[in-house]
């Protein structure tokens, strides 16, 4: 009489599991000096806010985020990323027509193929769960991001209108109001 | 009083409906219905093929628009009147070659089934089509655009290379595996042009038709391949219409773009009923750029226009930059830049 003999297997999957996002957008620099002053501005403006510039682009670190400024083309690109050690273990039980031998072997070979499918499932949804944290995390900082960078952008504008206002003649009266980020420039030519 | 065999009166009635006189509805019994080819057509078939061709293609351009008092280029200067205001007739015929009446006769001829593979129109010894032959071809591709039969052309058949229908339905060319190259030159001078300038209204519809699909798109595959060959099929006529001295034939873009962007339009028009969920947000970055093809070829027009500013009255191009820029006043693309920067901006992060 034959019997069903139950065999148990116990597997782990340890893998390195990764989450990358980004965007990249423009910034919109006016051409009030030429590009290379602008450029310069625009740089010092970034830096006082926590940049460091290196070359022609500068780049600032918030934990997983990274946000870099090419002062050429004033390309945008924000980017997040992680990486994190996952383990998963399992056990799966299931039967065999032998105890020992070599169709028991290949019944635990199997049933350990199967676990290995399900544990890789596992990991492979921690990605994505990793995946997901890591696009919330990077949409909810684009707005306060955006509007960092846009104020970066009109405190280098401003001084550009200044710079360039000087270049055409004396200035008799300048007024700034920071809280509507309007500048008036009285010059005379 | 001319007599046609069965054959030969399907032949002219499928004809009729491909230059817009008889509804697809009313021919599909033909088309679908395999009948015997005969070797050749008969003289009074010939002659009454060739007359609906003349008399047919003259009456669909002018229905298309051929008839408007519009302004366009004629060796650099400005012509202003109706097509055979700015051409002279003589100079407006269209050469058919025997290509035309081979097409004809596999489209009366062959069989449609839904148990075999349709049938692909392949001419039997390599020909050059004629600038008529592509306008046929291309006319057929119309009337048959909500049949299965045209997607199948496409993906294999005489659509592939025909530079009108890749212009004219761009989201059928995004179904093609391989992507098909239309050449745009020969639609850059002669008649060619002067197809292009009578058709632009309705040019300008589809474009306005196929980008209002957009909205109902769902899965972020179609909208990808549907922007891209959007990408490509525009890039590559505007690179024509800029080497050839015609920019004057991208009136209908702008025609697209004024109907299309209103103080009301918003980015989520193009992306209503996308299902982006799951996607990083470089995913739906890159689907939206895509969504906004159309949109984004304002930048390009810009700069044209800014070229076209500094352009004086002996500089060569200048009767270009005077058609360019009373487009740019008469399609309000002032007003149409600003919300076209203002809907990339909803669709941007």
């Amino acid at each position: 009489m034959s019997r069903a003999y139950r065999i148990r297997v116990s597997e782990s999957v340890r893998k390195v599991i990764r989450a990358e996002d980004h965007i990249s957008t423009q910034l919109e620099v006016l051409d009030i000096l030429p590009a290379d002053q602008m450029a310069d501005l625009q740089a010092e403006e970034l830096v006082r806010r926590g940049f460091t510039r290196d070359g022609d682009s500068v780049a600032r670190t918030d934990g997983e985020t990274t946000i870099t400024v090419d002062l050429k083309t004033g390309t945008v690109t924000v980017k997040s990323e992680k990486d994190r050690e996952v383990t998963v273990r399992g056990e799966k039980s299931g039967t065999s027509y032998d105890d020992f031998g070599p169709n028991a072997k290949d019944s635990k070979k199997k049933l350990a193929e199967d676990l290995i499918k399900e544990l890789e499932g596992d990991v492979t949804q921690r990605q994505e769960e990793l995946q997901k944290q890591i696009t919330d995390k990077l949409e909810s900082q684009l707005a306060d991001l955006r509007k960092e960078l846009d104020q970066a952008v009109n405190r280098a504008t401003a001084e550009a209108l200044k710079q360039k206002a000087a270049q055409l003649g004396q200035i008799k009266e300048l007024t700034e109001d920071p809280e509507s980020g309007s500048l008036t420039i009285v010059i005379e030519v | 009083m001319r007599s046609v065999s069965r054959f030969e009166s399907n032949l002219l009635r499928i004809l009729h409906c491909f230059l817009g006189q008889t509804p697809a509805a009313h021919v599909m019994p033909m088309i679908v219905r395999p009948t015997k080819r005969p070797p050749c057509l008969s003289r009074d078939a010939v002659a009454l093929v060739q007359q609906s061709l003349a008399t047919g293609t003259v009456k669909a351009l002018v229905r298309e628009g051929a008839w408007h008092q519009d302004r366009y280029l004629r060796d650099d200067q400005i012509r202003v009147g109706s097509l055979w205001q700015r051409t002279e007739p003589a100079k407006l015929g269209l050469d058919f070659s025997a290509a035309s009446l081979d097409f004809l006769m596999f489209v009366t001829a062959a069989e449609v089934t839904n148990d075999s593979p349709l049938p692909i129109w392949a001419p039997e010894k390599p020909v050059s089509l004629t600038i008529g032959d592509h306008f046929l071809v291309f006319s057929a591709a119309r009337a048959l655009r909500h049949t299965v039969l045209l997607d199948e052309w496409f993906r294999k058949g005489p659509l592939q290379e025909n530079a009108l229908a890749a212009l004219f339905l761009p989201d059928h060319f995004a179904e093609v595996k391989r992507r098909p190259k239309p050449n745009f030159k020969p639609w850059m001078e002669g008649t060619g042009s002067c197809i292009i300038e009578a058709i632009q209204d309705s040019l300008a519809n589809a474009w306005v038709t196929s980008e209002r699909k957009k909205g109902h798109l769902n899965r972020t595959d179609d909208m990808k391949r549907i922007g891209k060959i959007q990408d490509f099929v525009l890039t590559r006529f505007f690179d024509a219409a800029e080497k050839s001295g015609r920019r004057d034939l991208c009136r209908f873009v702008m025609q697209a773009l004024n109907e299309l962007l209103s103080v009301r339009s918003q980015g989520k028009d193009w992306i209503r009923s996308l299902n982006t969920s799951g996607l990083r947000l470089a995913e739906r970055t890159e689907i939206y750029q895509f969504a906004s093809s159309l949109i984004r070829t304002t930048e390009r027009l810009q700069s044209w226009r800014t070229q076209s500013q500094g352009v004086g009255y002996f500089d060569e191009g200048y009767a270009e930059s005077q058609i360019l820029k009373s487009l740019w006043e008469e399609n309000s693309m002032d007003n149409v830049l600003t919300h076209a920067d203002r809907v990339t901006q909803e669709l941007s992060f």
